[in-house]
């Protein structure tokens, strides 16, 4: 029985490749490097991942990274049962013991104690220590470990230990450029390439007030979702102030500001 | 909701930011009548800062009305197509204004097309009458609206000729075409002279409300042999007196409030603290002006205006026991839920133990030296050693309040035991607003350093604290000095004393000293854990980063 058969991917998740980024990630895959894969919210990280998934038909087990997390939510810990204690296995110990891709989101959230345990998975050993169990686990011939984070967002305390990082090749994704992003958002939703174009302009100019007013610009995610919204009859300025003014920001000043930037592009 | 002038101005920053990408930030000037929306100036773009009259947000509605989106809109256009500072070379003040005129509907025009929501923000805008009503500027006025919107009604022959011309123009040539549009002002601007129009260059302004005062097009000073001719002297006279107003206004530090304190000094000869000996003039910022001036005299400012979140640091761990979850079995509480589970009832499940983290802050008081040698500029530099000071606190401050921590940057000078100055630029808790970092930024070089009593009043400021760790950092660039002290080893020994007292409330005061030969002294005050040399001057905010960090650890 494939024990990581919930991880499969069995719809082909669509990518729009903006440059040679798949070529390098199967080449890494072949060697499995561990990889990070950098780049703001929303700009289709996660999709990549699920794609390569995908495409190399392997399990692809998530973590969502936070703060609170601690090593054994990804090891694994023992529970009990009215027999006594047994072992549960985290999502990496899992993908490391089956074969999977983990892919660790937004790594920096996860406080820096926690992220060295996958120190010895990084390494040429590729082993993973239970400690708690008294297993050592050698990883699986298929797995691979990705991380994701964001480098604008984070502050200098939420940084990867240099330890950490320099275990990992990394590759760099932005929002891609106008043309591709459009039909991405064609792609994704049905809407027209003329209202994506409008959409994704809208977008670009908020990018630009990263650091500005903004944490981040708004990403092709809240455009999907403003598409989806007009498609169902909503006009597009209201549709664009659900999804991307109101959703962007609190402060009066700058959501006053981008509603405007939203207005100047609709007759 | 009604928003601040200071939000409107930063909105205004960001909306222009958003259309053009340009991070020149919009400032609001107060104009004497704000009233009538026809009165007063138009704004003014230099490289530094947009000059937006506020009296354009005061007519308006509570929001950003059309009008002010307008006249962002166009200065955004103005930098996106427009090519600053051409040469004026031979055209008269008349035709300066035509050819003013014809670029802004050129360059609106190629905005609209980008941005077809933007004509709606000028039609409405145009709609705001000026109060002037000379013959030329009712011209150009009309002229301006037709050129807007084609199929305005027009009983005026040149105006109808001027829109007939711009917009075959436009389909023939397209609107990148500059030179196009400059041939077809010279001709218009000609027709006004043929029709002996009177032109005022000292009372005209553009009458259109929302639009710049084209300054930004034009390089005057190839004309500066016939001054009185200037279409400049007329529209943006008042621009450069606003910043003169501002510095001179530092100079004589009647930008500050000013309050007076005594404190004591430690004479080491006879071993006693003399009472009252110092005079400490405090001067900290007037607070209207602080809103007066509320726009933004740089990027970096803008971004920090807003404090953002605090974020937790691990001071230390606790441990909870008997948590529903965590990373370690409590044994304790297993047995007793195993015990349970086999008399039968339901066992307990919380058995973890679970690592919670408490949260560190800093408070830092940074003391700039201002007396006069900072102000000597470096060997073969032209920066001062004062320059540095203020670009590494600037840096300093917007990190730590990036941090999460708590800031206060000040400054001190002395003129003998009777007059020791002290600056508050920020404070604790202050947003770092434009207007402390301009008053810093003008801060002058003056006087000599009678580093205890400074010290003393910066202690003060820490009484009411109750955070983790408390920190003074003072930069030097040497011992202390003053001109009615001659025993070099007195006043090296009053602000060791005065270290001393710190130490005693809990803070944990640094030397940053920039002249390698006062170490001997320097040590002195402050102990050889808390004292480092920046021996390249140039590297200061590179010390005072890492003596943050440290400090933080």
């Amino acid at each position: 029985m494939d024990m990581l058969e919930q991880y499969r991917i069995t719809q082909e998740p669509y990518y729009s490749a903006s440059g040679n980024e798949v070529a390098r990630y199967k080449q890494a895959y072949a060697h499995r490097i561990p990889l990070i894969l950098k780049g703001p919210t929303g700009c289709g990280k996660t999709r990549f991942i699920e794609h390569m998934a995908y495409v190399l038909d392997k399990p692809l087990v998530t973590v969502a990274c936070n703060e609170d997390m601690s090593a054994s939510d990804l090891i694994g810990r023992f529970l009990l049962d009215p027999q006594g204690t047994f072992w549960h296995d985290g999502p990496l110990t899992q993908a490391v013991r089956y074969g999977g891709i983990c892919y660790l989101d937004e790594i920096v959230e996860a406080r820096q104690d926690t992220t060295v345990v996958i120190h010895p998975l990084t390494d040429s050993r590729r082993i993973l220590p239970l400690d708690k169990k008294g297993e050592l686990l050698h990883a699986h011939p298929d797995f691979q470990l990705v991380v994701s984070y964001n480098p604008g967002y984070q502050s200098h305390s939420k940084d990867m230990k240099a330890s950490t990082r320099q275990r990992f090749a990394a590759m760099e994704f932005d929002y891609p450029d106008a043309a591709i992003e459009a039909g991405v958002l064609t792609h994704e939703t049905g809407i027209s390439l003329e209202m994506s174009a409008v959409l994704v302009s809208i977008a670009q100019q908020t990018r630009l007030l990263k650091k500005q007013g903004l944490q981040e610009g708004a990403s092709t995610r809240m455009l999907i979702y403003a598409a989806r919204m007009i498609l169902d009859g909503m006009s597009p300025r209201d549709s664009c102030d659900m999804t991307i003014v109101s959703a962007l920001s609190d402060e009066a000043d700058t959501t006053e500001s981008l509603r405007a930037l939203v207005d100047a592009h609709f007759a | 909701m009604m928003m601040t002038d200071s939000e409107h101005s930063r909105a205004l920053s960001i909306l222009l930011h958003g259309l053009s990408g340009s991070d020149i930030p919009v400032q609001l000037i107060p104009f004497s009548d704000e009233t009538k929306p026809g009165v007063g100036g138009r704004s003014i773009i230099d490289l530094e800062n947009i000059l937006f009259p506020s009296y354009i947000l005061h007519a308006a509605t509570p929001q950003l009305g059309a009008i002010a989106r307008a006249s962002i809109a166009h200065v955004a256009a103005h930098l996106l197509y427009s090519t600053p500072a051409r040469d004026v070379a031979r055209l008269k003040p008349m035709g300066i204004a035509v050819v003013s005129a014809i670029e802004d509907a050129r360059v609106e025009h190629l905005l609209m097309r980008r941005l077809p929501g933007v004509r709606r923000w000028f039609s409405q805008a145009m709609r705001v009458e000026s109060v002037e009503q000379s013959m030329f500027s009712s011209l150009i006025n009309k002229l301006s609206h037709c050129l807007l919107n084609e199929n305005v009604d027009i009983d005026d022959y040149w105006v109808s000729k001027a829109r007939d011309l711009f917009f075959s123009q436009t389909a023939q040539s397209g609107l990148e075409d500059y030179d196009g549009y400059r041939a077809i002002a010279s001709i218009l601007a000609n027709d006004l002279g043929q029709m002996r129009i009177q032109f005022n260059p000292q009372a005209y302004i553009n009458p259109v409300v929302y639009r710049d005062d084209n300054s930004y097009l034009w390089n005057f000073n190839s004309q500066q042999s016939e001054p009185d001719h200037s279409l400049e002297v007329s529209t943006s006279a008042y621009a450069p007196e606003v910043f003169k107003e501002k510095s001179t206004d530092m100079q004589q530090e009647s930008g500050f409030d000013t309050e007076t304190y005594l404190y004591p000094e430690w004479d080491y000869r006879s071993e006693i603290e003399r009472n009252d000996w110092c005079t400490i003039f405090e001067h900290t910022q007037k607070q209207s002006k602080v809103l007066n001036t509320s726009g933004m005299s740089q990027v970096a400012a803008q971004q920090a205006l807003r404090l953002p979140k605090q974020q937790t640091r691990v001071l230390g761990r606790k441990k909870l026991f008997r948590e529903q979850e965590g990373d370690l079995l409590d044994l304790n509480a297993v047995v007793d839920s195993v015990a349970l589970s086999r008399q039968g009832s339901l066992g307990d499940e919380r058995y973890y133990i679970r690592h919670t983290l408490r949260e560190k802050k800093v408070s830092l008081l940074l003391i700039l030296d201002l007396s006069a040698s900072v102000g000597n500029l470096l060997n073969g530099h032209s920066q001062s050693v004062l320059d540095l000071e203020k670009k590494a606190a600037t840096l300093l401050a917007n990190l730590a309040i990036k941090q999460g921590d708590r800031i206060a940057v000040h400054g001190f000078c002395s003129d003998k035991r009777s007059g020791v100055h002290y600056y508050r630029y920020l404070d604790f808790e202050q947003p770092l607003t434009a207007f402390g970092l301009q008053s810093l930024q003008n801060a002058t070089p003056q006087y000599s350093t009678r580093m205890g009593a400074a010290l003393r009043h910066g202690i003060s400021f820490f009484n009411r604290d109750d955070v983790d760790t408390r920190a003074i950092i003072m930069i030097t660039d040497g011992a202390p000095s003053d001109i009615d002290v001659f025993d070099p080893r007195y006043l090296v020994e009053d602000a060791r004393m005065a270290v001393r007292d710190s130490v005693k409330s809990g803070i944990d005061t640094y030397g940053l000293i920039l002249d390698p030969d006062a170490a001997d002294q320097t040590v002195k005050i402050f102990g050889s854990r808390r004292h480092r040399i920046v021996s390249r001057a140039q590297s200061l905010g590179m010390h005072l980063e890492s003596l943050y960090r440290q400090i933080r650890s």
